[in-house]
């Protein structure tokens, strides 16, 4: 795995409060929340996106 | 966020701990998308009738719902449901479905009985992603509404004028409160967007590719449309409905058409266009080349019903069907209210004597695939909706589903002679 080399740091409000840590997964294409998510695997299984089946390693 | 002393008795528990609960997500919601206050609710609410709450820490059980109804608690404004999210449940049809659990009746009774505390709290089980169309209440222009469902919130917005973001759920149905932002707030209701249609809008097909198009182009922000005619019913909900899939367009306008846009300029609400964007019919056929997801034409089931056919659809595809025989397994799905009208003008024996099915309150995507008897999903679907279409191959997954787009006579056609003779004309 390659190491990071510049950190960026991303601004949010939360719902739940908690620490995560993990490898960001990017795209420049929005992610569809109701369908087209397997939950289980932690992927998108929309059909026309670049992260189709595409986990964290 | 700014809390009136009401509301702070209901967060600080006066008002008993359900109510705070529910609450103390509006509070969490309400901060994590930037709103400074609480609005009342003067308009309605469209709900997903079995969903407790979407954060598991705020849910609300069903015994808990009972329990409140029991006190004669009720929900503080007209409140409709959306379509019947308990997996496998068919409203009207499922008797002869075949597909289980849906055709099962002891499985039938318990997802009614299920739904028994929202009818009690006095929510009109509509069920269905279309009632605001053909057995719901409007809200009046500009009211604060609380929908749910990627085809009813733009239908509030722009084609009623009425205010809602996506919160419909029972949590702001029973305080009757929803936060403060986006949709509410008259400025941000604005085009931005100048879209000029190029191509010739005139089948309903051709406004559920342009409304596909749009979104993908336009993400989250709010357009005004020119030269995309005067659509029919039928073609709104198609374009609203694909416009929220392909994109997140919750608002817009057509000038000389819908209630905020009297005008080009009232569109805009007096401010230039900060883009303009023409569509193409190369747009509508790269929409069109997305949806056709399949290579082959052996079909062997048909969907027409997304969003849920009106009483006009239903009417139109009975004729079609009319002396007609089905090779392939084929499903219409209306919603309940449009459901006896459809028996009693014989719209559905037309269906039945062909071989097809009428059903009401569901869809593939609810079925979470499973139409194909016993228990199975198909292999390669034809419909008429870029929406289902888009959703399904998911909602299928890890099962691979080819799915053949096209126009409702398309899809009859496949239905009778069982194979996909569609192509982009």
């Amino acid at each position: 795995m390659n190491m990071p080399t510049n950190k960026i740091i991303l601004r949010g409000r939360k719902v739940i409060g908690g620490i995560a840590q993990g490898e960001a997964l990017v795209s420049k294409m929005p992610l569809m929340g109701w369908g087209n998510v397997d939950s289980r695997n932690g992927y998108t299984v929309e059909r026309n996106h670049p992260l189709y089946e595409v986990r964290p390693l | 966020m700014f809390l009136n002393d009401d509301e702070k008795r209901i967060l600080d528990g006066r008002q008993g701990e359900i109510a705070q609960r529910c609450m103390k997500f509006l509070v969490a919601y309400g901060e994590a998308a930037g709103a400074e206050k609480l609005v009342d609710l003067d308009g309605t609410v469209d709900l997903h009738p079995t969903g407790s709450g979407w954060v598991a820490a705020y849910a609300v059980t069903r015994e808990e719902m009972t329990e409140l109804a029991g006190k004669g608690e009720r929900f503080k404004v007209p409140t409709f449901s959306d379509k019947a999210t308990a997996p496998n449940f068919i409203v009207d049809g499922w008797e002869n479905c075949g597909v289980l659990p849906s055709s099962d009746p002891a499985f039938h009774k318990k997802c009614l009985e299920d739904l028994q505390p929202l009818i009690d709290m006095g929510c009109v089980l509509t069920l269905s992603c279309a009632h605001y169309l053909d057995s719901s209440y409007w809200p009046s222009l500009g009211q604060h509404c609380a929908w749910v469902e990627s085809s009813a919130v733009p239908w509030a917005n722009a084609v009623l004028g009425a205010r809602s973001n996506f919160d419909g759920c029972f949590h702001t149905a029973y305080l009757g409160k929803v936060p403060y932002y986006d949709m509410h707030l008259t400025e941000n209701r604005a085009a931005t967007v100048l879209i000029h249609c190029e191509a010739e809008l005139k089948r309903d097909m051709d406004y559920d590719l342009f409304g596909w198009a749009v979104g993908e182009t336009l993400g989250l922000k709010v357009p005004a449309f020119v030269g995309i005619g005067r659509p029919t019913t039928t073609q709104l909900v198609k374009m609203n409905s694909a416009l929220n899939t392909g994109g997140q367009v919750r608002m817009y306008h057509i000038p000389g058409m819908t209630p905020e846009a009297p005008t080009l300029e009232a569109a805009f609400q007096g401010k230039k266009p900060k883009e303009t964007i023409s569509i193409t019919r190369d747009d509508l056929k790269r929409a069109y080349e997305l949806m056709n997801y399949g290579s082959s034409d052996d079909i062997d089931f048909v969907y027409l019903g997304c969003p849920h056919y009106n009483i006009e659809e239903v009417r139109k595809v009975a004729d079609l069907l009319e002396g007609k025989k089905c090779n392939t397994r084929l499903w219409i799905m209306t919603n309940p209210g449009t459901y006896p009208l459809a028996v009693l003008a014989g719209y559905r024996k037309k269906i039945e004597d062909a071989g097809a099915l009428l059903l009401s309150g569901s869809c593939p995507g609810l079925l979470r695939g499973i139409v194909m008897p016993p228990d199975g999903y198909p292999r390669v679907v034809a419909m008429d909706a870029a929406k289902q279409d888009y959703y399904m191959t998911g909602h299928c997954h890890p099962n691979k589903v080819q799915i053949r787009y096209g126009t409702t006579e398309d899809c009859i056609d496949a239905a009778i002679t069982g194979k996909w003779k569609g192509e982009w004309r």
